[in-house]
């Protein structure tokens, strides 16, 4: 898994580059609390480049909106999901408490809506 | 075709069993979406025997066994570690509201959904055995 972030007025986008599973899943919850230490509390995950997602993978991301809206007033939002990310997140019935978007456009600017 | 790997309970392993299911989806002609639906399935069961079998003990193994026929899929995943009873595993949530909703038990829930078979047994003397298939739905 490649991880690369970059920060647009205070949004951070963190772009996800290939398996999203318990191998990898420690590595981008560690790059979202560095992010979190350094304040960046609007987070965007870029997943257009996620070969697939487990369930540990959907941890990290459940448990890192949750640290964000909680403790943070922040939020994760996720965008450009490949078909088969997307399908995953629908069957673990995701789609109702992560905020999802097509793009990382839309899903940047929803900070500032 | 087929091929068994002896892998050590260790999470660097899922990269290599992700890696052999992609060359053999290419056998059985499986679309880019039925392979990503067998690579979600073969980490969450080689994840439950790495992690709550083997409890990451890299000195331990457990064997990976892939097999393609035409049209066919068979994954077979074997481990010797602490002794697993379905009935344990956590309920799906899938309904609660963000501030309550957990992931737990979600792993062979999604292994049921994706692939077209999964069995869990265990054999005399405890060793586990998870066996799922894949069935390539080709169009036309």
């Amino acid at each position: 898994m490649n991880i690369s972030g970059q920060v647009w007025n205070n949004v951070v986008q963190i772009n996800l580059d290939g398996r999203f599973d318990a191998a990898t899943a420690p590595s981008v919850e560690q790059y979202i609390r560095d992010c979190i230490g350094r304040g960046l509390t609007h987070v965007v995950l870029n997943m257009a480049n996620v070969q697939y997602i487990a369930s540990a993978g959907l941890r990290v991301v459940l448990a890192m909106t949750k640290e964000l809206r909680i403790t943070h007033r922040g939020d994760l939002r996720v965008a450009a999901l490949p078909e088969s990310v997307s399908k995953v997140f629908e069957l673990s019935g995701l789609f109702s408490v992560i905020r999802i978007f097509d793009d990382v456009p839309t899903a940047t600017q929803s900070f500032f809506g | 075709m087929r091929e068994k790997l002896t892998l050590p309970a260790d999470r660097n392993s899922l990269a290599d069993v992700s890696e052999l299911v992609e060359r053999y989806a290419g056998f059985v002609h499986l679309s880019v979406t039925e392979l990503h639906d067998v690579q979600v399935a073969v980490a969450e069961a080689c994840t439950n025997a790495i992690v709550h079998g083997l409890h990451e003990d890299s000195s331990r193994t457990f064997e990976f066994e892939i097999e393609s026929d035409y049209n066919t899929l068979t994954i077979t995943i074997r481990e010797n570690g602490t002794p697993y009873v379905m009935e344990e595993v956590a309920p799906v949530d899938l309904t609660s509201t963000w501030m309550n909703r957990k992931i737990g038990g979600l792993g062979i829930y999604l292994i049921n959904e994706l692939m077209d078979s999964a069995k869990f047994s265990t054999e005399p003397g405890g060793l586990k055995v998870v066996r799922m298939t894949k069935n390539a739905k080709r169009v036309g």
